[in-house]
Parts: C-alpha cells; structure tokens; sequence
C-alpha cells in the first residue's frame, strides 16, 4: 500500500524527475487529495451525499470530495469488494458515510497522521484439522472412542464408522485416546498445519490384563504407521483394496483406471472385470452393497468410468467367501463404496481432453446424428416405431391385387408413413473431435452439535464425458466373413473394418449421510444417462461367397449402426446402528435400468463394377425373406428393475479372554426384466423397377406411397422379428455366521448361508423364424443351496498373516441367458443367441500368507483351487453345419482351476546410500500363474423306445482350459508419488485367453498375449488447489490379436478315415512345428494356400494420450 | 472473488463451445448418381506394356492381353454430366489416349485398339491373305519367359483304346517346323504354314495335326513340359480343302494355380476384324 502522507511531500520533486514514474504511480495507487483529516471530527463533519449503486472506491472518492478529508488506499484491495452503495442524505456525518461504506466489507479504516487509512481486515488462522479411523489391532472399527488434545483439553469421539475429527488450531500436539477395554493411547508430535488435513488412524490394543493405568505412548508418525498397517491387514483379509489416500496419490480419474492397481484385477476397457484371471462372468461388481446390473444385454459389463475417483472412500476385491456376502462370485467380489460424509468442505472442478492416435485425424463414419447426441439425448429423428404396426406376413403381397390382400396397399402405406422416412440412413462422414470431459463434485459437513457426535454431510458430483473411438480391425475372419484368403499370395484378398464409438455420458451423484456415536445412516443415489453408439463398418469377402476374379472381384460392405441410449437409477438407504454389543446393519435399493437402442440398422452393401466405377448399393429384402433380410431397422428396449435389502445383526461378546462376534441376517433380491424388439425390414416386391441404384438410400422413403404397390419400396414387418421377453427372478438367503478372536493372532470366522435362486420366464418369443418351434432347456436342479464357508487367520508374529479359507458360493445365470432372443453381432461376424444357463456352483478353496515390511509395503503369495460344478461358457457351436456356427451361452460338466498369486508393493527408501526422495517412489509387481481344465459336455437328441424325443449329454474325455481364463498374469509398476510431482509407469501383461471354447479347436478361438503399457504424469500447482495430469495409455499400440487353431495344422491319425466318431484328440494330431498356440505358419507350394493359424481378428485401439486439469475451490 | 468467478465462467463457457463446433450431418459417402448409361464399350489388345484406365483421374482396373467388356462394366455411373477417361502407360505413367464421355450421348464407345508397347493404334494392321497360302505371325510374351521357342506342327498318328485312362494312343510324331527360335517379346515376320503332309506308319490309326511350342534349347513342350497344355490353338490348312488366311497369334503361358500353367492364346486377326 502506498501512504499519501508519505508521499505528499514528495510528489513535487518525484514528478519533476520523470513524468513516467508518476504515470506508473497514477495507474497503481489511489490518491484522494483534500484537506487533513480531523479524526476526532469524524462524527461531527456533517456532509451531504448522494450514491447510487457506487462501488466502494467510487463512494470513497465522494466521500473526500464532500468531506476534504484524504483517503489513501490501494486500489487492488477495493478491487477485491463487489459492494454497491446507495446513500442518499443532505446531512449525514462522514463518520457514518464511511463505516457505512466499509460495513459488510473486508476493510476497516485508522487514522493516521491527517489521513483515513483503508487496509484490509487481518485474515484470521485457519484451524488445521485432524482426522482418521479408531480401530482394535484387527482392523474392526471402534466407535465412540475418546480423543483428546491434552494441551487444550478439547475432546471427540469416534463416529459409529470409528471416524473421528478435530478442528484445532495449527501447533504440535499431544492426543490421548481412550475406549473400554482397551490401553489408552498417548500420541506425542502431532503437527497441525494451518488449513491443512492431518491422517491419523489409530489402532488400538485391548487391555487383556487389566491394566486400566497403562497408557501407551508414541510418536505421530509411529502411531500412523500403526494404523495404517491395522487397515492393510483388515483389507487383505483374503481380499485386496485401495483407499481413499491411496486412490488420491494416483493420478486417476475414475474407477475404471483405478480397478487396474488392485492385485490380480485387470480390466478390458474399463468395462469387464477380470480377477485373478477368471472372466468377467464370474466375478461380482458392487456400488454401496448393491449389484450394478449390465450396461449390456449380451454380455456382462459396467462402466467403470460413470465413477468418479474423488468420490470413492474405498474399493476392496474380496477373492475370499464369508456366509454374510449375498452374491457368490468365483473370481472376485469388487465393492466400490463411495463417500456419504466428507471429512471436510470441498468444490472441485475439474476438465479433460484426450486425443487417440487412430481417432484423430481420420474419418470418423457414421449414420445420421441428433442434434443432442452431445447431450446424450435423442431428438426424435431416431423414432421410427409407432405403436400398433400391422403384421404383414401372409397378409400382403405386392404381386397380388389389392382385393386379394387382407392388407390393403393403402394400410401398408399409412404404416410405411407412419414409421418414417430412411433421411438418416446412409454412411456419412465426419470429423472426429478429441474427447472432452468435465466434473464438479462438491462436498459438505455439518456438525449439529459441539458437544455431542452429530454430523451430517453429502457429497455430489455432476459429470459429462463425450469420447470418440476407431478401433481398426485390420483383419476380420470371423464367424461369417472368409476365413482364409482364396489364393494366399493376394494381399488384397483381406476382410478389414472400424469400429467407430461415439459415446456421451451424464453422471450424477448424490449421496448423503448422518452419523452420531451409535447410527449412521447413508443415502446413495447414482443417475447415470449413457448415449453409446457403435458403428461397425467392415468391407471383405464372405464365407458364402470368397473373392473371386469373375462375380466377386470386389469386396462387400456390412454396416451396423448401433445407438443405444442407457438410463442406469440407483438409490440406496443404509444404516448401522450399534446398541451395546448388538451391530444392526441395514440396506435398501432400488435399482433400474432402461435401454433403448433407437434405430439400430444393419445394411449390407453390395458391389458392382460399371466401366468407370465400383458403385455400392444397399440390398433390399424381399417378402420370402424368412429373416430380417439384409436391410432393416431396429428397436431394442431393455428395462430391468431390481430391489434389493440386506439386514444383519451381530452380537459381541466374550469368552474368558477371548472374543467372539455372532451375525446373522437375511437377504432378497428381486429382479424382473422385460425385453421388446421390433425389427422393421425395408423390401421391394419382386418384379418392381424402382431404379434404387440411382436413389441414395436417403431418399428410399419418398418411395413408400405404395400408389403402384408392386413399384414401391415398404417396411415389411414379420411378427417373429418384434416381439418380447419378460422374466422374473427372486434371490433370497439367510445366513448365521461366528467370528472367533481366539489366542493372540488366530481368528476363526466360520458359518453357512441357505440360500433360494428362481428365475422364471414369463414371455420368452424366438427372435429367428428357426427358432420358433425350439425351446430353451432351462436346467436349474433345485432352488435352495446351502453354503457353508469358514476362514482362517493366523498371525504367528507381528508383521506375517497366514490364511486359509473354504466356501462355497453359486454364480447365477443373467437373465437374458435363457431367452430366445437372438442377433448377429458384428463384431464376432455371428449370430449371439442363448441355450439355456443354469447357476454354476463353486467350491473355492484358498491359502495366503502376507508380510507387512512397512507402511504401504506388502508381500504376499496364494494359492488358490476350484471346482466348479457346470459353468457357464461362451461356445461356438455349429449345429447346422453351415462350417461357421454361432456363438452361445452353454454350461459344461465341471472345470477345476488352480493358480498361484504373487504381489510385492515396496518403497525404495530402504535404499539407504539413495537420494531421499526414494522413499516416494514405489515399486510394485503382482503375478497370477493358473491352470484349467474343463470337461465339455455335447448335447445330444434323441427318441426314447416309446417314440418320445429326448436328449442327453455326451462327455468329452479330454479336458480343455475354461473359457475367459488366462494362464498368466502380471502387472509391474512404479510409481513416484511427491508432493508435487507424481509420475506411474505401469505394464500389463495378460497371456493366452480362451475368448469362445468350443467341442472341436475349429471352433475354438483364443486371444493371443497382450502386453499393455501406460504412463500418467501429474503435478500440483497453487499450494495443491489446482493438478494437473497427463495420461498416456497404451504405449505400444498393442492390438488385440485372435486366432484359431486352424484344420490346416492338424491331420487325421493313420487309420482314422473311416472313424467318424471318435472324439479330436484321438482322430487327429497337430502336425510338425504346430500346437494349441499361435504358429503363424507357411504357405504351401502346391496349393498356394495358407498352412497355419487363422488369425480371426486384429484390432488397434490406438495410443490415448489425456489432459485433464482439476481445481479445488 | 473475483478470480474464482471468472475461473468458473470459463469453465461453464468451454464445453459451451467444444458443443458448438461439432457436426450432426456429416457428408454422404455414397455419391449420388445422375444416371446410368448402357451402352459403354471399350476393346483393343495391350501387349508389351499393361495400360491403367483412369475415371476422374481415379484408377479403375488394369488392361494387358485382350481389353473388352464384360458384364456390368458395359455401363458409365455419371455423378456429375461428364466422365473423362485416360489411358496411361504403367511403366512410365504416360498418357496415351483420352475421351470425355457426356451424360447424354447415346453411346459411349472407345474405338478398338492395340497397343504394342510403345505406341497406341486405332486398331492392328495385317496383310490380306494371298491366294490359298496359309500366313502367321506370332508373339511370344516375355511374360512367360525369356527362353526363344520353336513352333511346329505335330502329326500324331494314333489309335483309340478306351479300355486305358489315357485313350488317345499316339504310336508316331512327325514334326513339321512353322517357326524356329521364336525370340520372346517380339513380332515374327509373317511365315508360311505348311500343309501337313505325312502318311500313316501303321494301318488302323489316324493322323491328327497339331501345332505346338517347345523350348529351342531343350526341345521340351514349352508348357510344363506337357504336350497338350502346349498346344496352339490356330487353324492351319488342308490340301485343297480352304482359302488363304492369316492369322497373328499371341501365345502367353501363364500360371494356372500354384504349380501349373496354361498357354493364353489370342488370334488378333480375329479381334480386329476388317
């Protein structure tokens, strides 16, 4: 600030030196000139003023106009006030012009010498803060535990969650913490910093021999240590976690990124889960205690990303089975629990761009969009099936005069009016624009009371994300397409395609809570609102027709425009109570999905060379079409409503020395789905001469009048192509469970849950003319499984656990799994359709040992071995013998699978002689060694001796590897965690992987070993309030790569010709140099065909490189 | 305060407009056809050179041997009133003939060609046939290797035995020279062919004259060594029996699959016919 007084006396000669210095001066200080101040006159100066609406410099500026008094202040602190003035008075004191100027300010005035001095009001200290979790040496949680500061004696207590807070003012402090039965804790050079958060989680030791007089002291940061290793034991009770601190050490955005850091978890594409190398289909995804239904109908995926990392208190991979956990998983349970009640205040912001290597700066392709699909919405130019469409199988025919029709021409026509126009319709080029994404989540607390524990808080975050995709597939042969090239020297001769992905995602996120002592009771409310659409474009040569020189010269094209729009509500109420030693737990939700793909359309494109060009044209269908023909448009509406409730009680209590936890409870859970598809195929009749070579497909509905019904193009609506399923299923279970902390370091937790599975199908309509007359064979033996599941704990010293566990658990089928809907995915070039799934039964058994070496640091290794009774698969199956098959869901016999699992997570400040910021780097690794065997089993039909159809199972004897497995796993990281800088490298490797089984290997198909590498750079800027991160994934560009043991590489034994019965691997043998992996293989001389592995499909995703930028207000 | 206002401001009013610069319509792949007219034809014969044909500058296919028109490429997609072809050498690029082609002509012809290598001709030019002497002259391609050839006739004298897989039973070859050391890549000068005089060696067979190529070196069928895959298929005279004639054989042997060839044969007197 620059004082007028002192500067009065020297304006004369300073102006004189340079008229520079006093410009620069003028621009920066205010300078009000007037006669000196009569201080002890203020209240008697009686002015006259008017204001209106003047900021408080200009009011100060009338102020000494009116008054002669000069003001000095600096300009940068009036800027700082956004107050208006309005004062209108012929005789008012100036004393009171100016406290009313200043009043609901941040300034105050002082008279100095002859001047009124404007200053800034001192800004008062920050109370620091200290927060952290209370909780025995096991890890269990301890409310109602005192925290004191002895210097100031202010006191807290730890909430029912075992949290505790204190605000307090910044120093270095001693904290004395107290509970019943346990040694009282003295915590010595606890640092509080100025508005700053200080962790102290704290576990505390029971008092086994009475010593109420003993207090234990130590330091901070041995303490916190301490407690840091309690919860690290806790967590990895058979299960691996992350925290809240740790997730916030990452440079994550969402839980998607962060699933990845967990032992054994590995993700594909942020959306399918696999844990411990066992496929997504086994294993179970939690948000609060609630299951998060697929984002898809097919197959079992979520995405991850909707989760913000800022909001998420935790994330634990239960790999182990106690009686109380309602849903059975094989390979893993993954809760997400997201925050209710913050610790403190908090608005953050945050922004983010990403660029993808093979995205940008190509071609993005696509249909026609909405003017919202930015927005995630729909703007109705995708609504194109009307209520009450007339069925016209049998009922029309455009050969036929009109009078010979039960539908009329006219009818068709008004129904063809109705549906729409084909304006959307079309491959459309655009530009893809980077990926955009932007977050605000805020968080608030509030305490009701100073005395008692009474705290409310929410936590909320609103989210946006558009992303834009192409994946290349450089090699499609697959399913339907050719699977080899006709002469194997023809580079041209290739199936390629792009999977273009243009998705929009809203998130929202309301959770709330209110804790006291004894109660907590949380409310979580998730809307998520997805805008997902995948357009397929793939141009190659089919397996009906394989490239010729003559009529198939040219490849086809097949599109498949997919835009699906997701509803995904979830709303929770949950509550623990502790009343003495009962534990009452509590959980309600309510879950529902709605999925709308509005307009999907396939169309096939055909080839045909003029003399000057190769024109594509969009095939039509025709009415003896007995499918959807090449040419329709799709509505696919998905709705599942879920409630669930759990309720549970414990009672603690003591044995002697020994301390023991009884829980019982009960679970229900209540699905019910429905499922409507209308399939509207676009047909000409057979003799029409609509010129639809020289009509863009665009403009097909200007065609649909139906005036010369037999030269019209119509919406030809069968009844099997639109129809419906519905089905209910019911989940209910009861449990009783005892936790025995028995000895120093053993626990016991043993006990059994009874649990009732029933899905029934209410309407299950066949989706393909085939199947009409099928039915699904439903296998579910019997509705009620008992469970049983115990788990050992042992600690022979400090720092090393041991653990032992055994359950058993039943994995449920989806309820799409037995519907009869089936669809041709592009992507497989198949039909997707269902056979039938009923639960699979798992007997798990587990052994761990973990060491502890230091704060953050573990080590561990597992073993673990099971047997699962009839699990569920992907097969390829080839029941009509058309050499492709289809793809289905399908139970097999039984599968063992048996792996080791190792983890390391260390510092590198044990390097002593090292620079000291070794201690923040981290090095981690985790290995997953496994092994499968299955026996497959083949369906069989057949007629009893009364002439009755039956079927049955042939067993195969030769075992194979489960579906979805992968034999080797490994992560390897390193990671540098500073105060500002933080840096990660991470490589994930995953081995061969069974992607669809199958009873013979031309049919099997596996995906071949994929090495992925990713970075992330951060760094925090403002004293931490705004970061900065970069992330770059997939370094390397690693394709996903799969193939087929091809019949070329395998031969008949001698003496096989005739044996057509005999199973594979007596039939036939692998020739020289191939095997069950991948050969590449040569090409034979004679033949000029290929010898050697079909390599089915080959897709790039690209490198991603993103920005993002977060604020904290 | 201020500060955080204007950061919040900024932060509202980006995606404001990363939304407003996106596209909804995108643009047609598929372009969008004027007309379709029938009746293009183009014919000629290439040798010594393959000739790309370019549309709008857009290289459609490739020519080399006989050029004509098959199915649907009897047809020009007009986008726009006009189609410009070019004929452009492959070795060199060259340009060797242009046609512009109008959305309203009746007919889109190209007039038969033949192009020899270097240069582009309105068609192959032949002598006229004098008296009753049987003429030829033939081009060998280098394509199907460098070795020169000998061409003659066969008369196989045979028998027919239907009881044996192969049934044509040849018990003598008499050969008669047409052409000796036939240098791949170039035109023979126009030569005589012999009327086939040879009397049978045994009673009960037949004669059956056939002409053939052999490699001059090694006197082998020139066609993996095999007789009848190294036969030409040109007419040649009977005493008395026809007028004169000539005739331009093109011979090219060229792969069948991955271990077999055949012998292309073009007679270029009959596909520019006067």
């Amino acid at each position: 600030m620059h004082n007028v007084g002192k500067l009065r006396p020297t304006i004369p000669f300073i102006m004189k030196l340079s008229l520079i210095i006093a410009v620069f001066q003028l621009t920066f200080i205010g300078v009000l000139l007037g006669s000196d101040v009569r201080g002890q006159n203020l209240d008697e100066l009686k002015i006259g003023i008017t204001l209106h609406n003047a900021s408080v410099e200009e009011g100060l500026i009338a102020l000494s106009q009116k008054s002669g008094i000069r003001i000095s202040y600096a300009e940068e602190v009036l800027q700082k006030e956004s107050k208006k003035i309005t004062l209108n008075s012929n005789s008012i004191t100036a004393g009171s012009v100016l406290r009313n100027i200043l009043e609901k300010t941040n300034l105050k005035y002082r008279l100095f010498k002859n001047y009124i001095i404007i200053d800034a009001k001192p800004v008062p200290q920050q109370p620091g803060r200290i927060t952290g979790k209370i909780t025995d040496d096991r890890g269990e949680v301890l409310p109602g535990a005192s925290v004191k500061v002895v210097e100031t004696g202010q006191m807290a207590q730890s909430m029912v969650d075992g949290s505790y807070e204190l605000n307090i003012k910044p120093g270095t402090y001693t904290l004395e913490i107290s509970y019943v039965s346990f040694l009282t804790q003295r915590i010595t050079d606890v640092v509080i910093t100025e508005g700053k958060n200080t962790m102290l989680s704290i576990a505390m030791k029971a008092d086994t021999k009475g010593l109420s007089e003993v207090v234990i002291t130590s330091s901070y940061k041995k303490a916190s240590v301490a407690g840091l290793y309690a919860q690290q034991k806790n967590l990895s009770n058979l299960s691996d976690g992350i925290s809240a601190e740790q997730i916030s050490a990452t440079p994550d955005k969402h839980v998607g990124e962060t699933l990845k850091r967990i032992t054994g978890v590995s993700t594909n594409e942020n959306r399918k889960v696999v844990i411990r190398g066992i496929a997504e289909r086994y294993n179970v995804s939690l948000l609060n205690g609630s299951t998060l239904p697929s984002t898809d109908v097919q197959e079992r995926d979520f995405e991850f990303n909707l989760i913000p990392t800022n909001l998420v208190d935790n994330i634990v991979v239960a790999k182990s089975i106690t009686a109380d956990m309602p849903y059975g998983f094989a390979g893993g349970l993954v809760q997400i629990t997201t925050k209710s009640v913050p610790e403190s205040n908090f608005l953050s912001f945050s922004a983010g761009s990403s660029y993808n290597s093979r995205t940008i700066g190509n071609d993005f392709l696509g249909y026609g969009r909405g003017k919202y699909d930015y927005l995630g919405f729909d703007d109705g130019g995708r609504d194109h099936f009307p209520d009450n469409m007339l069925n016209l199988v049998g009922k029309f025919d455009p050969t036929k005069e009109d009078t010979e029709n039960e539908i009329k021409a006219a009818q068709v026509a008004e129904q063809n009016k109705r549906i729409g126009g084909t304006e959307r319709l079309g491959t459309r080029r655009f530009k893809a624009a980077p990926s955009q994404n932007y977050q605000l989540s805020l968080g608030r607390t509030y305490s009701f009371s100073d005395t008692k524990v009474q705290k409310f808080g929410f936590v909320g975050s609103v989210s946006y994300r558009n992303t834009q995709t192409n994946d290349n597939v450089s090699s499609m042969r697959r399913g339907d397409w050719a699977q080899v090239p006709t002469r194997s020297d023809d580079p041209t001769d290739i199936n390629t395609g792009n999977i273009y992905k243009f998705n929009t995602t809203l998130g929202l996120l309301l959770n709330g809570g209110f804790k006291t002592e004894k109660h907590q009771i949380n409310t979580y409310n998730l809307y998520t609102r997805i805008f997902d659409n995948q357009f397929s474009r793939y141009t190659g040569w089919t397996f009906e027709r394989p490239k010729n020189e003559d009529d198939t010269k040219y490849p086809s094209i097949l599109d498949d425009e997919r835009p699906k729009f997701t509803d995904l509500l979830q709303n929770k109420v949950s509550g623990t109570h502790r009343v003495k030693s009962f534990t009452i737990e509590w959980g309600l939700a309510r879950t529902s999905l709605k999925s709308i793909e509005r307009d999907a359309v396939s169309a096939a494109q055909n080839p045909r060379e003029t003399g000057n060009r190769v024109l594509y044209m969009y095939s039509l269908g025709t009415i003896s079409d007995p499918g959807s023909g090449p040419l329709h448009r799709d509505e696919y509406l998905y709705k599942e409503n879920n409630l669930d409730g759990v309720l549970s009680a414990a009672y603690d209590f003591k044995l002697g020395k020994t301390r023991h936890t009884l829980k019982t409870g009960a679970n229900y859970l209540k699905k019910h789905a429905f499922y409507d598809w209308q399939v509207l195929p676009i047909t000409m009749g057979p003799n029409s001469t609509v010129p639809v070579e020289l009509i863009p497909i665009q403009d097909w509905g200007n065609y649909m009048s139906m005036e010369n019904a037999a030269n019209s193009l119509f919406y030809f609506k069968q009844d099997y192509t639109s129809n419906k399923f519905e089905a209910k299923s019911l989940n209910k279970g009861a449990f009783a469970m005892l936790d025995h902390k028995l000895l120093s370091g053993l626990r016991v937790v043993w006990g059994a849950r009874a649990e009732y599975f029933k899905l029934d199908t209410l309407v299950n309509s066949a989706s393909k003319l085939a199947d009409k007359n099928s039915q699904i064979f439903f296998a579910e033996k019997k509705d009620w499984y008992f469970l049983p599941s115990a788990n050992v704990t042992y600690s022979p010293i400090k720092d090393i656990n041991l653990r032992a566990s055994y359950a058993k658990s039943a994995v449920r089928p989806g309820m799409m799994e037995n519907s009869r809907f089936s669809r041709f995915n592009p992507n497989y070039g198949s039909i997707v359709r269902s056979n039938g799934v009923s639960s699979t039964i798992i007997d798990n058994y587990d052994a761990k040992i973990e060491l502890f070496p230091g704060a953050g640091e573990i080590l561990s290794a597992a073993y673990f071995y099971k047997y699962f009774d009839k699990p569920a698969e992907y097969y390829r199956l080839d029941n009509e013998n058309n050499g492709r098959g289809y793809i289905t869901i399908s139970n097999s016999d039984w599968a063992k699978v048996r792996g080791w699992e190792f983890e390391i997570r260390k510092s590198l400040g044990f390097i002593n002689d090292g620079p000291s910021f070794l201690k923040d780097v981290f090095v981690s690794g985790n290995l997953t060694l496994q092994k499968s065997e299955v026996r497959a089993r083949e369906i069989q039909y057949g007629q009893t001796a009364a002439g009755v159809d039956s079927m049955y199972y042939k067993y195969l004897k030769y075992p194979r590897a489960l579906y979805g497995q992968v034999p080797l796993l490994y992560n390897a990281g390193i990671q540098y965690a500073g105060k500002k800088l933080g840096l990660n490298v991470t490589l994930n490797h995953a081995g061969y992987k069974t992607f669809i089984t199958g009873i013979e290997p031309a049919f099997v198909e596996y995906e071949r070993p994929r090495t992925q590498m990713d970075a992330q750079i951060s760094y925090r800027f403002l004293k931490g309030k705004m970061e900065t991160k970069l992330n770059m994934s997939n370094l390397l560009d690693a394709p996903f790569r799969y193939f087929i043991n091809d019949p070329s590489t395998y031969e008949l034994k001698p003496g096989n010709e005739d044996k057509l019965n005999l199973e594979w691997n007596d039939r036939y043998a692998y020739k020289f140099g191939f095997s069950e992996k991948f050969e590449k293989g040569y090409t034979d001389p004679v033949t000029n065909r290929q010898v050697g592995d079909r390599e089915t499909s080959t897709r790039y995703t690209g490198r991603t490189f993103s920005l993002s930028l977060s604020y904290n207000f | 305060m201020i500060r955080k206002y204007k950061i919040i401001y900024l932060v509202a009013i980006l995606p404001v407009l990363f939304l407003g610069a996106c596209e909804k319509d995108g643009t047609h792949i598929s372009p969008t056809l004027k007309a379709i007219n029938k009746n293009f034809n183009i014919s000629g014969f290439v040798l010594g050179d393959t000739i790309e044909q370019y549309f709008d500058n857009v290289k459609i296919r490739e020519y080399y041997g006989q050029v004509r028109t098959v199915r649907m490429q009897n047809q020009l997609a007009f986008v726009t009133d006009e189609v410009n072809m070019e004929l452009k050498r492959k070795s060199t690029g060259e340009t060797i003939y242009r046609q512009k082609f109008k959305i309203d002509d009746k007919e889109s012809i190209v007039p038969n060609f033949y192009f020899d290598g270097l240069k582009f001709n309105d068609g192959y030019s032949y002598p006229d046939a004098q008296g009753d002497d049987y003429t030829a002259n033939f081009y060998v391609d280098k394509k199907g290797g460098t070795n020169p050839v000998d061409i003659n006739i066969d008369v196989l004298e045979y028998y027919y035995d239907s009881t044996k897989p192969d049934p044509l039973i040849v018990v003598n070859t008499t050969t008669i020279p047409i052409a000796e050391n036939v240098k791949p890549g170039e035109w023979t000068p126009y030569l005589q062919i012999p009327v086939p005089m040879v009397t049978p060696q045994q009673s009960g067979t037949e004669l059956y004259p056939i002409v053939v190529v052999r490699d001059s070196k090694t006197k082998d069928y020139y066609v993996d060594k095999d007789r009848d895959r190294s036969v030409v298929n040109m007419q040649i005279p009977f005493l008395g029996v026809s007028p004169g004639k000539v005739q331009s054989v093109y011979l090219n042997r060229k792969p069948a699959d991955g271990k077999n060839f055949y012998l292309e044969f073009y007679e270029l007197v009959q596909l520019f016919p006067r």
